[in-house]
């Protein structure tokens, strides 16, 4: 009987090791909102709209081959499309064209004094996955940059507003 | 012990044996199933750090202004901006608020368009010249958007290091000096461009792609079949226009079967939602024009 008490130890490990993530799990919304459904389809009525941010309690995650992520809504079960919620908070958007600004030069020549690793490891950590004939092959690229086009296309100024008034403006299918 | 005394302890151990082997079952079980959980939590986790991002980008930008090195921007100020608007809206509902999305027209006469980490994509004059409707562009751009908040080509860059993941490892040869870095910074863009304009991702990356544009068109209003209505169509023009994206993607065959399979999922092809044909009409009217 002793021995069977001791067997029991390594089961009841494995129960804890589980446990902390066997809980409900936060997740948030990341696109500018989300339909909530009352079932998993399209065709499903909307029963809520969240907003960017919003937290959302999920019993268990869908995996990544699913379009709905399953949620608790008001008390009851309902769906969200998994593509537009994410375990973490959504991050600020991350401006380009403020950061060329702040650091006053086009970002091919910056180097952030941060993470500055002056190593010749990375030479080997740049190459290492790759076969001599791929080495050989892309050494034989001489792809020219022109920054300058890009900096263009950075310049677009359109703000969230106007984004979403044209998305209304399209008028019936 | 008497004789009945012993068989019951006998009974007593056999149903301890049995609940402990139940127990260790269910615990193995219980365990695992939390743990995939918790490693689907992974795909769901979003980018580690602001240094992530930047590195992101960075790389982004330096791959991107080589797509422009080898095909011109079409300087097409209104066209652009339309471009933009379609991309942008369909972003909004993306997973990666974090990124500013730029889109370009490129002169070229191959039916395609490119997606460089960061948020950069690119349609060609070709692609455009094909597509019939906003919904149709708004599927191509939705394909590259999936790119980018996937990180396809960060995750098939083939290097590798003593970091966590490729987006870690990336900022870290990003982030470096020296000539050691920029040869490694130059390795990675260079098998970047290798993967837009010959070698092409892998088969899943790009079905995955396919998948997550059509829902992303359901999710922004447009018609979900737009994406099996544009490549119908490209599959049945000349080969010289088709050759690169033939190159760079599974078929059209396969593309096409996978995305019959998609809107037959969750109501999908069942909606009804627009194409805003005449829209589109009249914002690439002038195109090849550079008012």
């Amino acid at each position: 009987m002793v021995d069977a008490h001791r067997a029991l130890i390594p089961a009841l490990g494995l129960l804890l090791w589980g446990l902390p993530v066997a809980g409900a799990q936060t997740l948030y919304v990341q696109s500018r909102d989300v339909a909530v459904r009352a079932q998993p389809n399209y065709a499903a009525p909307v029963i809520a709209t969240l907003e960017r941010g919003t937290a959302l309690e999920a019993s268990r995650l869908a995996d990544s081959a699913s379009t709905w992520q399953e949620i608790s809504h008001a008390g009851a079960r309902a769906w969200v499309p998994r593509s537009m919620v994410a375990a973490s908070p959504p991050m600020a958007r991350f401006s380009v064209t403020e950061w060329l600004a702040q650091i006053g030069r086009t970002l091919s020549t910056h180097v952030d004094s941060r993470r500055r690793i002056s190593d010749s490891s990375l030479v080997v950590t740049g190459v290492r996955g790759l076969e001599a004939e791929e080495r050989e092959r892309l050494s034989l690229r001489h792809d020219r940059a022109d920054f300058k086009a890009l900096e263009k296309l950075e310049a677009i100024r359109l703000d969230e507003v106007e984004v979403i008034q044209f998305l209304d403006a399209r008028g019936a299918p | 012990m008497s004789i009945a005394r012993r068989a019951v302890t006998r009974r007593v151990r056999w149903m301890v044996a049995l609940l402990l082997a139940l127990t260790v079952g269910v615990a193995i079980v219980h365990a695992s199933d939390a743990r995939r959980r918790a490693s689907d939590n992974i795909v769901f986790a979003g980018p580690a750090s602001a240094e992530d991002i930047k590195a992101e980008i960075r790389f982004g930008r330096e791959v991107g202004a080589r797509v422009l090195g080898r095909h011109a921007l079409e300087d097409h100020t209104a066209l652009t901006r339309y471009v933009n608007l379609v991309g942008r809206g369909l972003a909004l509902n993306s997973a990666r608020p974090e990124l500013e999305f730029y889109f370009g027209v490129v002169r070229s006469d191959a039916i395609n368009a490119y997606a460089t980490p960061g948020g950069y994509v690119f349609v060609t004059t070709a692609a455009l010249h094909v597509m019939q409707d906003e919904a149709e562009l708004a599927a191509v751009l939705a394909h590259e958007i999936a790119h980018v908040t996937e990180r396809h080509i960060v995750r098939a860059l083939k290097i590798r290091g003593a970091a966590a993941s490729p987006e870690a490892l990336l900022a870290q040869i990003v982030g470096s000096v020296g000539d050691p870095a920029r040869t490694a910074l130059q390795l990675a863009v260079d098998q970047a461009l290798e993967i837009l304009f010959d070698r092409g991702l892998d088969k899943e990356n790009e079905l995955d792609a396919d998948r997550y544009a059509t829902l992303m068109l359901v999710n922004s209003g447009y018609d979900p079949q737009a994406l099996k209505r544009y490549l119908t169509r490209v599959r049945g023009l000349r080969a010289d226009a088709t050759a690169e994206v033939s190159r760079t993607h599974p078929s059209f065959s396969e593309r096409l079967l996978h995305l019959k399979a998609v809107l037959a999922r969750d109501g999908v092809g069942e909606m009804q939602l627009t194409k805003a044909r005449t829209r589109f009409a009249t914002n690439t009217k002038n195109l090849g024009e550079n008012p």
